[in-house]
């Protein structure tokens, strides 16, 4: 370890410098740069007779920025600033503008100055106002850029000494072969998935801007404090707020959270996140299939054909379903715990039962819809195995793992059922409409070259399909020949002597995995008569929820790898020589299947998609809310504006002030009869208001809400005081979340316990 | 416009011409395969008043017979070479190998010429300025100029130095065939045949040689050939300087590695220089960026290997090498150097530009399935819809196998290359000599610079930052254009790294006989154990890159592409000069037409004649004061006026907008010659050229008759 340590001396030398440096930086106060008015703003016109307003600025040095905008912006008017300079090193100003709107008494946004800025400047347009409604416009230099080089040079410090680890472990034999090669192997697959991105740019999927907000919802929550967890996130629809954090699990969104406090654009952070999912899914699935297989190279072909199947790539680039993409992940450890419960074999590592329970925990913190289906799923295959499933042993097994789960996932699961049980939402609306024509179809399925796709149906679909390798896979499996020649194995010398042949090992884990693989592929169709399913009861928002039968597919590419990685082993299971270099060049050739398929698509991506480059996160607006599920019915997006609180005739307020979903109001009704007031927040059950200094009967929420469902508080007559209004959640959340907290602490103290008397033993 | 409606498909070549103002006549040339009497010329006319037209002339050349002569010889010395081949192999047994490497070799040429056999041109962004390059000579060789410095007919026959600057020497080739009666684009395509030829021959020979291994040399010819790069660049872009410098590029690569790792005391050893002298004249006289980026890459090698360098012999023969480059570009650098220095030329003025925004990104060097493209440039408009401007996924897997190679201790000399462990440092052990042997140095090197060059090639690299230092650095940054021109060197040095990873997986486990394998044969050991799962992997992915990367990209070219058909260099006009980086700084370039020539004050011209840049005419200045006649002709230093009669010499300077002005004394009558003559210092490096290459040559046939000799006294 001293060699070690010596060797590498001047290293980390380096890497102690930078982190101190940046270290240091950090303790940097915000100080301001500039600070105007309005109406100190220089009209600039352009020769095509366009205009702008301008304020110069002072040499910019690089760090973040945060430019602070505060406005009084008339009705139907807005204004948009912006921090843009006339010349400078490539990209070295990163900042995308925003529009500041009636009713947004101020706007934040930063902006990214990589290298010295000289030539900088506030540019400020105009739409039915002028410069005088911005009141102040303030930009300064905050310690974000100290934050962000600190963050990098620990995970650069990180990265340089794993790389070193790995090279003194490869020096001293430490690392075999296959060891060897499944780790270069899962770097250049990461690094491959992982091409569209390797750009200063991104594009927006269908789902991105939604996610993106997510984010952003989460990292403002955590700023402001108060709800922990997170529940209703404040930003979305205009300020009105947005129960996101009640209907979609955050749990792992924090990351990209926390990477957006610590100072990195809105881009940087997703596209972290979305390289770290990609990684975190090699590494799960390979020491998944790994664990299963016992195999070196048959996991490392399940794990090609898991990370580079069109359908995941398709979520990450195309679609760009976060919740999805990452409950992928963790699928294969649910495989993996089912594999140990069914087959009883127990290798190192958590046991069958706490596999499924963490995989189906960090699958319903990513994605619902996944999770329902991943357990009916589950349950589908406890039953066709009922013989295995009512062991003693396996029921208990499973019978924990399902109680476990939800006892584990309470806070989350029971909030969400008890939001949809009290109250109507959009999803409701939706359970009308049938999915069954967004199923896929059987050419798009078979087809070889996966492209972007342009949401079309057919041949030209989005690339909603497991891959030619699979589809090369099952035709090689299924038409190998009868008698196949894989089908007997070891000791098949002997059966030329007339000795009973042992069967495959694997032959009957491969027949079952394509008896649940193939009935899922059915349902992932539009042949699947899923808008008949929907009609029956209870049926109907389950199936709304689901959004499309193409989310299946997540179900059957993972099935389909865990098939790969066991066909390799089927392959591998005889003592022919012969037959195992064959064995070796199919999967050789199967795998330069799904890389070459995989290389076709991820270019086709990088090649077809447009270019945004967001740095700033006001840019994206507050109103990607996806499909707008848990939106209350009868709402629509174009509803909302900003605005601040709207009373009836004769109620009087002032002191309003706003801070997330926190209101705090001063009301008075001088008259004789009960007066309503709207407030700028989403009308979701949940909201709790305090009356302070009271005087007779307090206000209350009403049932009925406002305009486009606003909060709506009544004001008894003669009735003035503060109010104070935030969210709290119904009832059952505090015991939901005590039970998960209680759930949680005994797992990890029976497992603490356990392991300590494996020790002891 | 000259059409017919009767003749046969293609049975009449023409693209017409623009009769612009500023001319009284014109005149082009029409291919016309079948005799027809309703031949129509048409005329268009956009000005205002009625067009006069004159006398209309159409004149039989036997420039058609001359083109089909040419014909009937190439294809009658190709059927008389394929029957000497066949007798040859009939009397002396040629090899199945060589047959193979022929063959191999064969293909690569042709798979890399099908976008040439369309029959037109891709538009690329620099096709018309190199067609005009290729007229240029046609027109210099016309006008007398040899070797040609000024194309006469350029910017509206103002003539333009671009010979000067840009060196022309290998573009005689399609200007002879111009000469000859080839249409523009045919001799323009058979020209990128021939650079398809000699990059796959030379990059063969070069890497064949490295090697010592035939299949290795095929498998790097057919990458480099083949590259994405130098499609792009020949084929696509039509940057003919740079993708005829690519073609010189593996043989300096062998001359390097010989130099540096030959044995010196071999006799063959002395002739190390001409592979570098050969391939750096072939590399200046076609494209001096190029040879700017060699000669720093040569610079970065020295300073490694410095220790190899100045041993004597080494030293000596590196010296050799550049003195015989020097040497046999001599004709082209005196004039080069002259005008760079005396004249105030544009280029030396382009330091503001950047190119940091047109960098790559890292997924656009590992791009696989190119398409034609429509956004060259990358910057605002990311790699959407880009041109191919990468290296290729062949090239990026080459790098990351070779850096995993290094990574892991496989190519270190002392270390077992298949366990990493340490063994016993005992040179006679296979796997101590594999990883010690100068193979894998050249792997290292190669994935080294090849990695700088490709980070330098990213919009990451900070080329604004390093242009902002100084007025040398802006200078230099500035004329690199575009960052990825580096990967013309990445696509070399990565070939010869995926030959050094092949070489290692065929070896690693084997046995090398260094006395035993020879340059003419492969001879490489055979493994025993060890990587030949690798080695075939390497193969599979050298045969899918070509196919599915090259060949996607050559298939797609040839379809999206906008296709141009251009028989006579009139079609596409006389005005077009890129950047104009060879215009004296100041001039208008709008300005240069057609136009007569300009008296000064009391000069009356009487009559006046210009063939090319040729003026005759008489003259005379009446007042009392020095005037002038100003020609349509650039000035350039080196013009010439002379009075007919007695030979007296007038002064010639640069006129308004840089034209040539004629200096008339007071009183001055006579007929005046004004003409371009070389200078003496200019002709002495040409005759030193000549006398050099002359000298080469005869010592290359000398040795080989030599080495012949030698044989014959062996087998006797």
């Amino acid at each position: 370890m001293r060699e070690y340590l010596k060797k590498y001396v001047l290293i980390y030398f380096v890497e102690m410098l930078l982190i101190v440096s940046a270290f240091i930086g950090c303790f940097q106060k915000e100080e301001t740069v500039s600070s105007i008015k309005g109406q100190e703003l220089v009209l600039v016109t352009e020769e095509d007779g366009s205009g702008y307003y301008k304020s110069e600025l002072p040499n910019l040095s690089p760090g973040v920025y945060r430019i602070r905008v505060n406005a009084a912006i008339p009705e139907d008017a807005s204004a948009y600033v912006g921090l843009e300079c006339e010349t400078s090193t490539y990209n070295a100003l990163r900042c995308n503008g925003a529009a500041i709107f009636q009713g947004q008494d101020f706007m934040e946004m930063e902006a990214y100055v990589l290298d010295t800025v000289d030539t900088g400047f506030m540019k400020c347009t105009f739409d039915q106002t002028d410069p005088i409604s911005l009141t102040d416009l303030t930009v300064s230099r905050t310690n974000r850029g100290s934050v962000v080089f600190l963050f990098c040079a620990i995970a650069g410090s990180i990265l340089v000494n794993l790389i070193l680890w790995v090279r003194t472990r490869i020096l001293t034999g430490k690392m075999n072969t296959g060891q060897q090669t499944a780790f270069w192997m899962l770097l250049l697959s990461v690094g491959l998935v992982y091409f569209p991105f390797a750009t200063d740019y991104f594009d927006l999927g269908k789902e991105t801007a939604f996610h993106l907000l997510r984010i952003e919802g989460l990292k403002d929550t955590l700023l402001q404090g108060g709800q922990f967890p997170a529940r209703m996130q404040s930003g979305w629809l205009y300020g009105h707020g947005y129960g996101a954090s009640i209907f979609y699990g955050d749990l792992f969104l924090l990351f990209p959270a926390l990477l957006r406090i610590i100072g990195f654009s809105m881009m940087t952070a997703y596209k972290i996140f979305v390289l770290a999912v990609i990684g975190v899914t090699a590494v799960i699935t390979y020491t998944c299939f790994g664990k299963c297989t016992k195999n070196t190279y048959s996991a490392l072909f399940g794990t090609i054909l898991y990370l580079m199947s069109p359908y995941l790539i398709y979520n990450y680039y195309v679609t760009g379903e976060a919740g999805e993409f990452l409950a992928m992940a963790f699928l294969p450890l649910i495989c993996l715990g089912m594999y140990r419960i069914f087959t009883g074999i127990h290798g190192k590592g958590f046991s069958g039962k706490m596999l499924v329970i963490i995989g189906l925990t960090c699958v319903m913190q990513s994605h619902m819809p996944t999770f329902v289906l991943t357990s009916i799923l589950l349950t589908a295959v406890s039953l066709i195995l009922w013989k295995l499933t009512f062991r003693r042993e396996t029921f208990l097994q499973l019978f924990q793992a399902a109680a476990l789960t939800l006892l584990l996932n309470c806070w989350h699961w029971l909030p969400l059922l008890q939001m949809l049980g009290k109250d109507r939402y959009v999803l409701h609306d939706l359970a009308a409409n049938g999915i069954q024509s967004k199923g896929t179809q059987l050419s798009g399925l078979l087809q070889p070259f996966p492209n972007m796709g342009n949401a079309g149906n057919g041949y030209v679909a989005e690339p909603v399909i497991m891959g030619t390798a699979v589809l090369l896979m099952f035709i090689l499996y299924l038409f190998s020949g009868s008698p196949a020649p894989w089908k007997q194995s070891v000791g098949n010398k002997s059966a030329a002597h007339g000795q009973s042949t042992p069967e495959n090992r694997y032959g009957r884990l491969l027949l079952l995995l394509l008896c649940i693989i193939l009935p899922v592929i059915i349902m992932s169709t539009r042949y699947f008569p899923w808008d008949l399913l929907a009609g029956l009861p209870g049926l109907g928002l389950m199936t709304a929820a689901l959004g499309s039968p193409v989310q299946l597919l997540s179900l059957v590419t993972v099935l389909c790898a865990m098939f790969g990685a066991f066909f390799a082993m089927w392959l591998y299971e005889n003592d022919c020589h012969q037959r195992k270099i064959a064995a070796r060049g199919i999967l050789i050739f199967l795998s330069v299947t799904a890389i070459g398929g995989t290389v076709y698509q991820v270019n086709d991506i990088a090649y077809e998609r447009n270019v945004i480059r967001l740095y700033t996160a006001e840019n994206i607006g507050t109103t990607n809310v996806g499909r707008s599920e848990f939106m209350i019915s009868g709402t629509g997006t174009d509803d909302y504006s900003y605005h601040g609180p709207v009373g009836e005739e004769g109620l009087e307020y002032s002191g309003y002030s706003k801070n997330g979903v926190n209101i705090s109001i001063h009301v008075k009704n001088p008259g004789d009869s009960e007066l309503h007031l709207e407030l700028p927040l989403t009308g979701y059950k949940g909201y709790r208001l305090e009356g302070m200094g009271a005087s007779g009967n307090l206000p209350y929420i009403t049932e009925t809400r406002g305009a486009h469902a606003d909060l709506r508080i009544a004001v008894p007559a003669g009735y003035e005081g503060t109010l104070e209004i935030w969210y709290e959640g119904l009832k059952g959340f505090p015991a939901a979340e005590w039970i998960s907290l209680i759930t949680l602490a005994g797992i990890l103290v029976f497992l603490i316990y356990k392991r300590r008397k494996a020790c002891i033993s | 416009m000259v059409s017919d409606d009767t003749v046969f498909t293609g049975g009449l070549l023409t693209n017409g011409d623009q009769f612009y103002s500023g001319l009284t006549k014109t005149g082009f040339y029409i291919w016309l395969f079948e005799s027809t009497d309703q031949l129509k010329v048409s005329a268009s006319y956009s000005g205002e008043e009625l067009l006069e037209t004159g006398n209309l002339t159409i004149t039989e050349t036997s420039l058609l017979w001359t083109m089909l002569l040419t014909i009937i010889l190439a294809v009658a010395a190709a059927v008389l070479c394929v029957f000497i081949y066949i007798l040859y192999d009939r009397t002396y047994q040629i090899e199945k190998a060589k047959k193979n490497v022929f063959l191999g070799l064969s293909v690569i040429v042709i798979l890399s010429s099908i976008p040439l056999m369309l029959g037109t041109s891709i538009s690329g962004g620099d096709l018309i300025y190199h067609l005009h390059r290729i007229e240029g000579v046609k027109d210099g060789l016309l006008s007398g100029q040899f070797p040609v410095r000024l194309e006469p007919e350029w910017v509206h026959g103002h003539g333009y130095a671009n010979g000067i600057f840009y060196c022309n020497s290998l573009l005689f080739f399609p200007a002879v065939l111009r000469l000859l009666g080839f249409p523009i684009t045919a001799s323009f395509n058979l020209y990128c045949m021939g650079l398809n030829i000699a990059t796959a021959l030379i990059a063969y020979v070069s890497f064949e040689k490295i090697f010592r291994s035939r299949v290795i040399g095929l498998m790097c010819s057919a990458l480099y050939t083949l590259s994405i790069f130098r499609i792009y660049k020949l084929l696509v872009v039509v940057a003919l300087g740079e993708g005829t410098a690519l073609t010189f590029l593996p043989l300096i690569l062998y001359g390097f590695y010989t130099a540096l790792t030959g044995d010196i005391k071999d006799k063959k050893y002395k002739d190390t220089w001409i592979p570098i002298a050969l391939g750096f004249a072939g590399l200046v006289q076609a494209h001096v960026l190029t040879t700017e980026i060699t000669a720093v890459l040569v610079a970065i090698l020295c300073v490694i290997v410095w220790k190899r360098v100045f041993r004597r012999e080494t030293f000596l023969v590196l010296a050799k090498g550049a003195a015989g480059a020097a040497l046999a570009s001599l004709w082209y650098l005196v004039p080069f150097l002259d005008y760079y220095i005396r004249e105030d030329i544009h280029i030396k003025y382009i330091s503001d530009r950047t190119i940091q925004e047109r960098g790559l990104y890292p997924a656009q060097l590992a791009f696989n399935y190119w398409k034609f493209g429509t956004n060259p440039l990358g910057g605002e408009a990311g790699m959407q819809h880009s041109h191919a401007q990468g290296l290729g996924l062949i090239f990026v897997v080459t790098f990351c196998v070779a850096a995993i190679l290094w990574f892991s201790g496989r190519w270190k000399a002392g270390k077992n290359p298949l366990s990493g462990s340490e063994c016993k440092a005992d040179k006679s052990d296979m796997e101590y000599h594999i990883a010690g042997h100068p193979i894998i140095a050249l792997g290292k090197f190669g994935t080294a610079i090849g990695g700088a060059l490709m980070l330098m090639s990213l919009v990451i690299f900070p080329w604004d930052k390093i242009q902002a230092i100084n007025g040398f650095t802006a200078s230099m940054v500035s004329s690199i254009q575009f960052p990825n021109r580096l990967l013309g060197w990445g696509t070399a040095l990565l070939t010869a790294v995926f030959g050094c990873c092949i070489w290692y997986f065929k070896n690693s486990g084997g046995k090398i006989d260094e006395n035993e394998v020879s340059a003419s044969e492969d001879k490489s050991p055979k493994a025993e154990t060890g990587n030949k799962n690798f080695y075939y992997a390497g193969v599979i992915c050298m045969l899918l890159a070509i196919a599915a990367s090259s060949m996607y990209y050559i298939d797609y070219t040839s379809r999206d592409s906008v296709q141009l058909k251009l028989y006579n260099g009139e079609g596409m006009g006389f005005g077009y000069i890129s950047g104009a980086e060879y215009l004296i700084e100041g001039t208008d370039e709008e300005e240069l037409f057609y136009k007569p020539p300009v008296a000064g004050r009391d000069v009356v011209i009487g009559s006046y004649t210009k063939k090319y840049l040729h003026v005759k005419m008489e003259c005379s200045n009446t007042g009392s004061l020095d005037s002038y006649v100003e020609l349509p002709i650039l000035y350039y230093t080196g013009y010439q006026a002379v009075e007919s009669k007695t030979g007296q010499k007038l002064k010639v300077v640069s006129g308004e907008n840089n034209v040539v002005r004629v200096l008339l004394p007071p009183g001055f009558s006579g007929s005046v010659e004004v003409q371009f003559v070389s200078p003496i210092h200019w002709r002495i490096s040409e005759i030193i050229s000549w006398v050099f290459i002359a000298g080469v040559i005869l010592l290359l046939v000398f040795k080989r008759h030599k080495t012949q000799a030698a044989a014959r006294r062996q087998v006797q």
